[in-house]
């Protein structure tokens, strides 16, 4: 005769105490996950087609690449974290790149040039974000128009500081932020790290970023909460600027020049990043290491692509349907949730 | 019906407690652009009772509360709390005067879960090795279930939940355990119990209850009649962006508020 389980008594003050697993208590830590087991398997066959790809000098190659879409990839989630958009990010790396060389190139010994051209580019980028921030929250213009134009006028202005000429050749000081390396790793690695562990600190666990995914999420909850949005959406195309000033800072040392076509496409890069990682297009929720992993994707893909020696165009036709196919999946995961977008 | 008549009731009123003013309008008005929302009320609510606003879309009823509020800013008129002359020009000043309001929309906002809704615009830090400073998101969380376990009387099963998926009871229970976290001695509730099944209308008329047992001041818009009649101690009625009439629970009745509320009374008022 089997022994039958006697039922435990239950006893209803052990059922208070509420367990939940580290993913369920940070659910900015799981909703990108999904992006993981497709990330290994574009690795696998990348690699069985072209076993270069896990040469670690390639590697190395792919880590610096991403470098930047990181970067701005972290002003572009804080950005649609406030249910905004920032489409001007790669006419400001083209911007910002032109004025730090600019400075480096003024005559000014390395000394001195090196840090007040990295000032400049952080700082033109910002002014940038300034500029949207300002139309966005005080003229009430939509972000999408605002940045649009921006694109175009940005360009203008890196074309009507730098001319059609191309500037090369810049202190080793420079030099080293974009090609350095520091115990082995480069150091744009590290800077874009860094930039995206800041981001997620600022998202995370400031109030910066609660008030910003509030904006993002219910903004009139946000204005009746006496949180002054306007502020905080602001900052975060200030934020998003700089950090395009940064990129830019990091592209024209890494090319060890400048010039005003730098930067072109890359704000479809950085959206697709945050979509792709699970940051919602349409704000109230960001993950950093949603845009982490959607940047290494991307970086992998396009990598791959370069690897089997896909034509460059492709690249583009893959970059644009990866964004639309990202921003249709969300969409999906969103109305199965029951939430609305409104 | 006359003016007299409330004037009368209002006089009669027993002296004390209830006859304490806690907030008092004279002539607050408000227009946007060419519309006048409010025209210019004279009305006052008294320390720990339950007030009721009704009246038709349109009369003015949430006007009146965003100008308390300091949502919309009166344009005229002066408002007292407590006896004292406020300018209430930002929600702020309103909190820190003890209003606290739950928008029929509950202001939550949906990707936030319990802790950080509850505590949104007011979040509670700490410092990070005695320097950096972070969100509390822990005691935001655990302080927010304590509240609504033991004032609102709901039990959280999934403190992780974000309000978009939580159910409308919980969505509720979120709202007004922030209010009386914030130590409220007003709390507005715009149309509390639309939207709810019936189980959690009864909730909610029951914390209506407590929070008046507990000597907070409540002011109530709704449309359900029923529902002001049970938990309302004065109805006072709203109508084209002035106050048509004041009345004592008491002493009214349904279809005469109805009467009200149509605007039947508006040839005797002027």
């Amino acid at each position: 005769m089997t022994q039958k389980a006697v039922p435990m008594p239950v006893n209803p003050a052990a059922k208070t105490p509420l367990r939940f697993g580290f993913l369920q208590r940070n659910p900015g830590l799981r909703a990108p996950l999904g992006l993981v087991v497709p990330l290994l398997l574009l690795a696998v066959i990348i690699s069985l087609v072209n076993p270069v790809f896990l040469d670690a000098r390639n590697l190395f190659n792919v880590f610096r690449q991403i470098s930047i879409f990181l970067v701005l990839g972290t002003g572009m989630t804080v950005v649609m974290a406030a249910r905004g958009i920032d489409l001007s990010v790669g006419s400001n790396v083209a911007l910002s790149a032109c004025v730090s060389a600019l400075v480096l190139k003024s005559g000014l010994d390395a000394g001195t040039a090196v840090p007040l051209a990295v000032l400049a580019g952080i700082g033109v980028g910002a002014l940038v974000g300034l500029v949207n921030g300002t139309f966005v929250t005080v003229f009430k213009v939509p972000p999408l128009i605002v940045t649009l134009g921006t694109l175009t006028a940005v360009r203008g202005a890196a074309y009507l500081v730098m001319g059609p000429n191309q500037l090369r050749n810049f202190p080793d000081a420079f030099s080293f932020i974009g090609q350095g390396r520091v115990f082995g790793l480069p150091m744009a690695g590290i800077i874009a790290v860094g930039v995206v562990l800041f981001g997620a600190y600022l998202m995370n666990r400031t109030r910066f970023g609660a008030y910003v995914l509030a904006v993002g999420g219910n903004r009139s909850a946000a204005i009746r909460a006496g949180i002054r949005v306007g502020r905080f959406e602001m900052l975060a195309y200030v934020f998003s600027g700089a950090m395009a000033g940064l990129a830019g800072i990091m592209l024209a040392s890494r090319l060890d020049a400048a010039q005003a076509v730098l930067g072109a496409m890359m704000e479809l890069h950085a959206i697709a990043v945050v979509v792709l990682g699970g940051t919602l297009l349409f704000g109230g929720f960001a993950t950093l290491l949603g845009t982490f992993l959607g940047a290494a994707f991307l970086g992998v893909a396009e990598n791959g692509l370069l690897l089997m020696r896909v034509p460059f165009y492709w690249q583009q036709v893959v970059i644009g349907l990866t964004l639309v196919v990202a921003v249709a999946i969300q969409l999906a995961r969103f109305r199965r949730q029951g939430m609305t977008t409104e | 019906m006359t003016t007299e008549v409330t004037q009368a009731r209002r006089a009669e009123a027993p002296v004390g407690a209830s006859a304490d003013v806690h907030v008092r309008f004279r002539g607050v008005a408000k227009r946007f652009g060419g519309v006048e929302a409010l025209k210019p009320i004279d009305l006052d609510v008294r320390r720990g009772e339950v007030l009721a606003i009704v009246g038709d879309n349109g009369a003015g009823k949430s006007t009146l509360i965003k100008v308390l509020t300091g949502v919309h800013p009166a344009d005229t008129g002066t408002i007292e709390i407590d006896g004292q002359m406020v300018k209430v020009d930002h929600p702020d000043v309103a909190k820190a005067h003890g209003i606290e309001t739950i928008y029929q929309d509950l202001a939550l906002v949906p990707t936030f879960d319990l802790g950080t809704n509850f505590f949104l615009g007011r979040e509670l830090r700490k410092r990070l090795f005695g320097v950096i400073p972070v969100l509390d998101v822990e005691r935001m969380r655990r302080e927010a279930i304590a509240v609504i376990q033991d004032r609102v009387g709901l039990a959280i099963t999934n403190p992780y939940t974000p309000a978009a998926v939580m159910s409308g009871g919980q969505r509720q229970a979120v709202a007004i355990g922030r209010a009386l976290y914030a130590d409220a001695k007003l709390v507005i509730m715009d149309e509390p119990t639309a939207a709810l099944g019936v189980e959690e209308q009864e909730k909610v008329l029951a914390i209506i209850d407590r929070l008046k047992a507990q000597g907070v001041t409540v002011i109530v818009i709704s449309h359900n009649l029923e529902h002001v009649f049970r938990s309302c101690d004065r109805i006072v009625v709203m109508h084209n962006g002035h106050k048509l009439a004041e009345r004592d629970r008491a002493t009214s009745t349904r279809a005469e508020i109805v009467g009200l509320i149509m605007g039947s009374d508006i040839r005797q008022e002027a």
